[in-house]
């Protein structure tokens, strides 16, 4: 079942780790240009969803689909899916020592955009983006993450999305570990250097960064399953009221039905 | 060349009558004498020894003592005076424990055990703590199938088969199923005289989820004439079991010592060395882990202060068998005077030992123009989903550091002391028992005074 | 730098071919005291270097081989032909070199590679250079760089001064063998106060199969000189092994710097035994610039000997062992001054089967106070059954050294692998990328040129790795 308008549809997910079910059943419609927000106490299964989203070898899924603009997410390969314009901001991305910045990101961006800028082309389109993330210029020239600090990484995240212009940017905890200005400056470039049909879905444990993002739909996820949406409303409310009233709630039954 | 020792098969023949030993024993003494006379004398051209020269040493006339000055006490209290002088720090804790020895406490003098204690209501739950001509004795069924079989079989080096021929004393530990005891087993092997030779020989096994720690401590006083000591260990610590075996030498100035130590590990268990070289004149000391059960761990910490002509050989092989095994080895080294040390380790991962994660590392400071560290941290690698890594650094004292120290007002050997503590420290702190670490430091302390 | 996307296609080794050149001369099999007489007599020598070879073939028949590191026992020296030559003039122009063996070298890149950005080249082809030349500015500038062969000719004092003085015959099994039959090799002097800006070029080939090269290369950098040294070695894929045995010898005088960069990209059948060690004097710099990519195996450990105080060495190599490969590489430094420091980079891909090893020493002597000695191996390990040791060798004997190894193992991680497929990039490439990164402190020292084919001979090597 897919939806014309829609950006991403996931239905009735369900992801294994090994022999443990993480995700169980989870349904979620993206459309075009809207900011959507997952939230919800450690170990849910938010982080989960963002790599079973992205395609990592070790997250089986056991049912359900995930579409983008009516095809089978779940059928290509990680590299397809980035090229489909699906984009993940790890919350611990990996160190590559000796490939700097620019170099693989001229690579990622020749690859997605088919287009073939030389190192110099490139580095000017890198350059302005580095600019309005305060990113330091000789950034470009260091090995990826290799002895990057926690802020530093996060931005090196929000640049590569900047740079490559995804339909769909998932944020997995970009927020954790960042001081306010460092947010700041992470929200901002999320808000301005996407295209404006660009959709986002942040994946936070706290509310602070939808601040700064503000999103059109809050969804809430207890023990692998969103339990409850609404809109930005309901990310105060769990600011104020915490988690333990939706485990409460949702908790028992999530195990029941296993 | 000469022959480096002087004992011959009259001397595995009267251990043999002297002894009420089986026959199993006696055996398995024929054979390892004749393994002992079919293997070569380790030469510096053999790999293992490049750095250590037996051929200089003065050991051929060394002799076996069976029976010790001291005889045999049932009571600790009961000891001459001058045969716990070298025990104080223990006599101190035996008083103030109001003369208990829990959980257990052997003393060997010279080949003889002369005080054995152990907590009774261990035994009772099956627990043994014994020298090890009892437990050849008294039993065979636990002992046979692990002595000198799998661990350190018979004819695996020169030295371990000539202490399974001539063995004489050693402890043997039993834990069964489940046993978790907090404070340590403690044994002391002391060294009467000049020109002694002392092969003591243990066994510890650890049933499947039994927790204990055992403390071995060899001491002699200084004598002109050379002497010699060869200890092996043999080690089984079964499924989830974990074991501390803490071992401290402190041997006069005129000791020979090789030995041997060596653990298998099974499945989820662990097995923490910790080695303390202090004394002695020359000290090959070799200690192998095996893990050889799916999640078994091991850690090993050591340190030695090495001064005028000693020198320290130290062996340790981490040997990863399984999935999912770690293995961590410290080693740290402080050499002054004419001392040499030599380190070698080995990280060696079989094919099937994937998920691996093994750190080996070592570090010495040399204090004087005379002294000299060889080190050689190796690696062999055949599992490719494997973290391993090995470091090995040989400097000085930092100058800044000391520096530092004097100008908030300490001496210079103030400052060179705290920053050589600091150095040990991250082995040292291991150490369990207060008294033994505070022991510990007081001898580096005096030895750097000196 | 840019990671080069190659359309390799279904290529494998791609050097494999061999030509039907009929050689000049060819010895039978096997070695005996004639054979080092007639190799000598061919090239009538001179007396001493006759008695040279004889008291070195001596030596070679009483050591014993090494019983550590790769397995030898293949070997057969009995069933190696110790002297081919190929052509019986050597060429200074290309266009007069004999076609076949034209176009062989042309077909590994060389004269084209030499008209861009050398000072100079030689090309030795079995036993003998067929080709040399040097660009006229250098050759005013006193710099002599022939084959040494021609050396021993046209320079016998310089040759006599040096010859074997950094590596005896007696050193090893295989120096003495080389010492007995060595042919060919380059020979290279560099002036008082020279600094050759552009890299001077070796090329060696093996062509004939049973085939064992000896080449024997000495560089004599005087004072305050400056040089750059590249070679590169290839071979055809025969079924039988041939051995390669070369013996290099550098003196670093006096506050010069000598770059050796050495690309070996034998075939799979080629036994690489060889013996490479520099002298540095005061204040220069020795440095080793190794990739091992090709042999069956290779044993070699650049070493430097740092004579007088201030010398540096500088080591910086890389070994790919792929299935059927045994890599045992590694360098030695030996502190024999005060203030001397050295600096080893050891990185090692395993793939496959293969098997990499890094052996090494550093050793300090007593008093050689302020010594300072950093050594780093990584090892990246492929695949299930590729396997990699570390045997670091330090010996320190003053108290004043500061001495620092680390040794890492690794495999290519899922995790990074995942990271850079997640930005577009597929497996492969991005498999290739992180080994590109993992080198990168290898390519970075080499010239451009030199570094793109690099890192398109490692992607070569890691062609069908992704299943």
């Amino acid at each position: 079942m897919t939806e014309k308008n829609g950006l991403l549809t996931v239905e009735n997910l369900k992801v294994k780790i090994g022999d443990k079910e993480i995700l169980k059943g989870v349904d979620l419609k993206i459309g075009p240009g809207e900011v959507h927000a997952i939230m919800g106490p450690n170990g849910t299964g938010k982080s989960t969803l963002a790599y079973a989203l992205a395609g990592k070898s070790s997250y089986e899924v056991t049912s359900g689909s995930v579409t983008m603009e009516g095809e089978n997410v779940l059928e290509m390969s990680p590299d397809e899916r980035a090229r489909k314009g699906l984009f993940l901001a790890f919350q611990y991305p990996s160190e590559v020592p000796g490939v700097t910045v620019d170099n693989f990101l001229r690579v990622a961006y020749n690859t997605i955009k088919k287009e073939e800028l030389s190192i110099w082309e490139f580095r000017n389109l890198l350059k302005e983006k580095m600019e309005f993330l305060k990113i330091d210029e000789s950034f470009s020239g260091r090995y990826l993450n290799e002895g990057f600090s926690g802020g530093e990484k996060k931005r090196n995240e929000i640049l590569q999305m900047a740079v490559l212009q995804p339909k769909l940017a998932v944020l997995d905890e970009t927020d954790s570990g960042l001081d306010i200005d460092a947010l700041q400056i992470v929200a901002k470039g999320v808000n301005e250097l996407l295209p404006e049909d660009s959709s986002v879905l942040v994946i936070t444990h706290y509310q602070r960064i939808l601040r700064y993002i503000k999103p059109d739909f809050v969804h809430v996820m207890i023990e692998g399953r969103i339990v409850e949406t609404g809109g930005g409303e309901l990310a105060e409310k769990l600011e104020e009221k915490g988690y333990d009233w939706l485990k409460e709630k949702y908790g028992e039954s999530g195990k029941d039905s296993d | 060349m000469t022959e480096l020792l002087g004992f011959g098969w009259e001397d595995v023949e009267r251990i043999s009558s002297d002894s009420e030993s089986p026959d199993w024993i006696k055996e398995k003494r024929n054979t390892a004498w004749e393994a002992y006379e079919n293997l070569p004398m380790p030469t510096q051209r053999d790999e293992m020894w490049k750095y250590t020269d037996l051929s200089t040493l003065n050991i051929k006339n060394v002799k076996t003592l069976e029976k010790s000055k001291y005889s045999a006490v049932e009571k600790f209290e009961s000891f001459p005076d001058e045969a716990i002088k070298l025990l104080s720090d223990e006599a101190i804790h035996i008083e103030e424990n109001g003369g208990m020895c829990k959980p257990g406490l052997l003393i060997q003098h010279d080949s003889q055990v002369t005080f054995t204690d152990v907590d009774e209501e261990l035994t009772e739950k099956g627990v043994i703590f014994c020298s090890m001509a009892d437990a050849v004795r008294n039993h065979p069924e636990l002992v046979q199938k692990h002595f000198m079989e799998k661990v350190v079989p018979v004819g695996e080096g020169k030295f371990s088969s000539l202490n399974a021929a001539l063995w004489n004393g050693g402890i043997f530990l039993y834990v069964p199923k489940g046993i978790e005891i907090k404070m340590p087993f403690k044994s002391y092997i002391l060294m009467t005289d000049g020109g002694e030779a002392l092969f003591h020989h243990s066994l510890i096994v650890l049933e499947a989820g039994a927790h204990v720690t055992y403390i071995e401590q060899c001491r002699s006083d200084d004598y002109s004439t050379d002497s010699l000591n060869s200890s092996v260990a043999e080690v089984v610590v079964k499924d989830g079991a974990s074991l501390n075996y803490m071992t401290f030498q402190n041997w006069g100035n005129n000791v020979v010592d090789i030995s041997t130590r060596k653990a298998v590990v099974e499945r989820d268990a662990s097995m923490n060395w910790m080695v303390g070289t202090l004394g002695g004149k020359v000290t090959r000391s070799s200690f192998e882990t095996r893990l050889i059960g799916q999640g078994a761990s091991t850690n090993t910490r050591g340190f030695f202060l090495a001064s005028d002509k000693q020198h320290h050989d130290f062996w340790g092989l981490l040997s990863h068998e399984a999935p999912n095994t770690t293995a961590d080895l410290l080693y740290k080294g402080v050499l002054k005077g004419k001392s040499r040390s030599v380190f070698r380790g080995l990280i060696k991962i079989s094919e099937e030992a994937q998920q691996t994660d093994s750190y080996l590392t070592n570090n010495n400071i040399l204090l004087s123009d005379d002294a000299r560290a060889d080190s050689v941290p190796t690696l062999e690698i055949n599992a490719n989903d494997v973290k391993a890594s090995h470091g090995a650094t040989v400097g000085n004292l930092d100058k800044d550091e000391i520096f530092y120290l004097m100008s908030r007002g300490l001496t210079k050997s103030a400052a060179e002391k705290l920053i050589i503590n600091g150095f040990f420290a991250p082995v040292l702190k291991a150490i369990d028992s207060e008294i033994l670490r505070e022991h510990i430091y007081q001898f580096i302390d005096k030895k750097l005074g000196a | 730098m840019s990671l080069p996307t190659t359309d390799i296609g279904t290529e494998e080794y791609k050097y494999g071919f061999s030509d039907d050149v009929k050689p000049e001369i060819i010895f039978d099999k096997g070695l005996s005291r004639k054979t080092v007489e007639d190799i000598s007599n061919i090239k009538s020598e001179p007396g001493w270097m006759t008695d040279l070879r004889l008291k070195a073939y001596e030596i070679f028949l009483e050591k014993p081989m090494p019983e550590w590191g790769a397995d030898l026992s293949e070997i057969d020296f009995d069933d190696i032909i110790y002297f081919v030559r190929a052509s019986d003039k050597k060429m200074t122009d290309w266009d007069d070199v004999p076609a076949e063996i034209k176009e062989t070298f042309e077909k590994l890149g060389i004269p084209e590679s030499e008209r861009k950005f050398l000072a100079g080249a030689e090309a030795q082809y079995d036993s003998e250079s067929v080709y040399g030349a040097l660009q006229g500015e250098w050759e005013k500038q006193g710099v002599i760089f022939v084959d040494t062969d021609t050396a021993l000719r046209e320079h016998e004092k310089l040759v006599k001064k040096y010859f074997g003085s950094v590596v005896p015959a007696a050193d090893n099994k295989l120096a003495a063998l080389n010492t007995a039959v060595w042919s060919g090799g380059s020979f290279l002097y560099i002036p008082k106060g020279v600094k050759v800006g552009l890299p001077l070029q070796a090329y060696f080939r093996i062509n004939t199969q049973n085939m064992g090269q000896f080449e024997r290369t000495m560089i004599i950098a005087d004072e305050g000189s400056n040089v750059q040294y590249i070679e590169g070695c290839t071979a055809p894929t025969y079924t039988t092994n041939s051995l390669h045995s070369a013996v290099v010898e550098i003196i670093c005088k006096k506050d010069s710097r000598v770059r050796y960069t050495t690309l070996q990209n034998w075939s799979g059948n080629v036994y690489n035994l060889v013996t490479k060690r520099a002298q540095a004097y005061e204040n220069a710099t020795m440095e080793w610039i190794d990739a091992n990519l090709g042999s069956k195996v290779t044993m070699k450990y650049p070493s430097v000997y740092l004579m007088e105080r201030g010398a540096k060495a500088d080591v910086i190599s890389i070994a790919f062992a792929n299935t059927g490969q045994h890599q045992d590489v590694g360098s030695k430094v030996v502190h024999l001054a005060p203030y001397t420091t050295s600096k080893i980079i050891s990185k090692s891909i395993s793939k496959g089967k293969g098997r990499s090893t890094y052996r090494g020493l550093v050793k300090i002597h007593e008093g050689m106070e302020g010594c300072k000695s950093n050594v780093n191996c990584d090892a990246l390990l492929l695949d299930e059954a590729s396997a990699t040791d570390t045997y670091p060798y330090i010996e320190i004997e003053d108290p004043t050294a500061a001495i620092e190894h680390e040794a890492t193992v690794s495999k290519l991680s899922d995790e990074q692998i995942f990271y850079l497929q997640q930005r577009g990039i597929p497996e492969d490439e991005a498999r290739n990328m992180i080994i590109n990164g993992f080198i990168e402190p290898f390519t970075k020292l080499l010239p451009l040129e030199y570094a793109v084919e690099m890192n398109r001979l490692i992607e070569l090597q890691m062609e069908g790795s992704v299943g």
